[in-house]
């Protein structure tokens, strides 16, 4: 036990997929579990917060943390693993950008709550009962971690040395981070551990001229399997977004839709992609430009679907 | 733009997209005060720290 490292894993706001991911590595997991001792995994393991509180500060390695920041609890346990870490990796789109669950900041606390708790058709509800952070019962007072109006990226609270970004980050990545590790061949602080190219980069599609008359969902589409999707009118988030997936989705006849968040030279996603957008528009006439972008749908959506938390306003302005 | 805006909360009277060409100055000083009166009517856009209702950071 004595030389290995310690790795910690935990789960903020997130879906578990990038539980299962990091599981996918299949055969290699064993090599990490050769190389370190987990302190931390509630997926997989029991452990109790307690434990890791006792422990000295930098006594984990790398803390490998997946999931956004939208309650109290969360925030906690990042700030606790942040202080007993050396090295801490958001792990996966919503650590990084906020990911899916950061679409919440198209909304508040009370909105998101008034359609879980109550609107849902599924929800049997009379007295309108929401979750409260404290409840006195008999026995005395019952806490809840408190849920926040905006979700968080990571960085936005605590230090993070690198990110594995992703929805999930594909097994080469991670893969590819833990031989780093392995290795002691990490690279500087801050690098995002994926490709410095974007997913176009890595599209085999046939690139022509960009020139759309109306925007389609793919379902809508009797999709070409070899030409670059924005030009047969599918919206593909390919150009401003980090490559490192092998250009995955378009590689299955799906648009990309951004999940590794921005390259490097890209401060907004969801603009940059806007403006990517708006130029293959094949008109000049200002009614009939309106007409196509009424397409779609739900552009914010569209346009930040994995990185509200990272998006220059962040999210819907408040009251 | 125009249908995103809302979708943050922005007034749509913020944004306004037009042609105007070199040679034609009264309508840009136009366009321009008319954008400037309507963006005075809607005040100030507010910092991320006001966005986020100052919860964790500003
Ligand atoms: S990044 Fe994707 S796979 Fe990972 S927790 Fe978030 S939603 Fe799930
Ligand atoms: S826009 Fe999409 S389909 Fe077209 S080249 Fe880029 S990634 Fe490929
Ligand atoms: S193609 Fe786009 S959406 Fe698909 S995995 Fe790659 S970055 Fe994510």
């Amino acid at each position: 036990m004595g030389d290995k490292l310690n790795f910690a894993f935990y789960w903020t706001a997130g879906c578990g997929g990038c539980e299962v991911a990091t599981l996918d590595i299949d055969e290699k997991i064993l090599d990490v579990a050769e190389l370190a001792n987990i302190v931390l995994w509630p997926i997989a393991m029991d452990f109790k917060y307690e434990d890791i509180e006792n422990m000295d500060d930098d006594n984990i390695d790398v803390s490998f943390i997946n999931g956004a920041i939208r309650n109290t609890e969360q925030r906690e346990i990042a700030e606790l693993l942040r202080e007993k870490s050396k090295v801490v990796v958001a792990f996966g789109a919503c650590a990084c950008h906020g990911g899916i669950p950061s679409l919440g900041n198209f909304h508040n606390k009370d909105e998101i709550f008034q359609e879980a708790y109550v609107d849902t058709i599924s929800t049997n509800n009379p007295d309108n009962n929401l979750p409260t952070p404290k409840t006195e019962v008999a026995e005395g007072e019952l806490t809840i971690p408190e849920f926040f109006d905006t979700v968080y990226k990571l960085d936005d609270l605590i230090e993070v040395e690198y990110y594995l970004p992703g929805c999930p980050p594909s097994t080469d990545l991670i893969i590819k981070a833990v031989e780093a590790i392995a290795n002691d061949n990490l690279p500087p602080v801050g690098s995002v551990i994926a490709s410095k190219k974007t997913v176009c980069d890595e599209c085999d599609r046939e690139k022509k001229e960009k020139k759309v008359k109306e925007f389609r969902r793919p379902y809508e589409v009797d999709v070409d399997p070899e030409l670059c999707l924005l030009e047969q009118g599918i919206i593909c988030c390919g150009s401003a977004t980090t490559g490192g997936c092998g250009a995955n989705c378009p590689t299955v006849n799906m648009p990309c839709r951004g999940c590794y968040g921005p390259t490097s030279e890209v401060a907004d996603q969801g603009a940059k992609l806007l403006s990517a957008v708006a130029s293959v528009i094949d008109s000049d006439d200002q009614e009939e430009i309106a007409k196509i972008a009424k397409d779609i749908l739900d552009p914010g959506g569209t346009f930040y679907r994995f990185g509200m938390s990272n998006s220059l306003l962040k999210r819907k302005k408040l009251g | 733009m125009k249908a995103m805006l809302p979708q943050f909360g922005i007034e749509p009277e913020r944004f306004m997209l037009t042609w105007v060409s070199a040679n034609e100055g009264e309508k840009f000083a136009e366009v321009v005060k008319d954008l400037v009166a309507k963006v005075k009517l809607v005040g100030p856009l507010g910092k991320v720290s006001e966005r986020t209702g100052g919860e964790l950071i500003g």
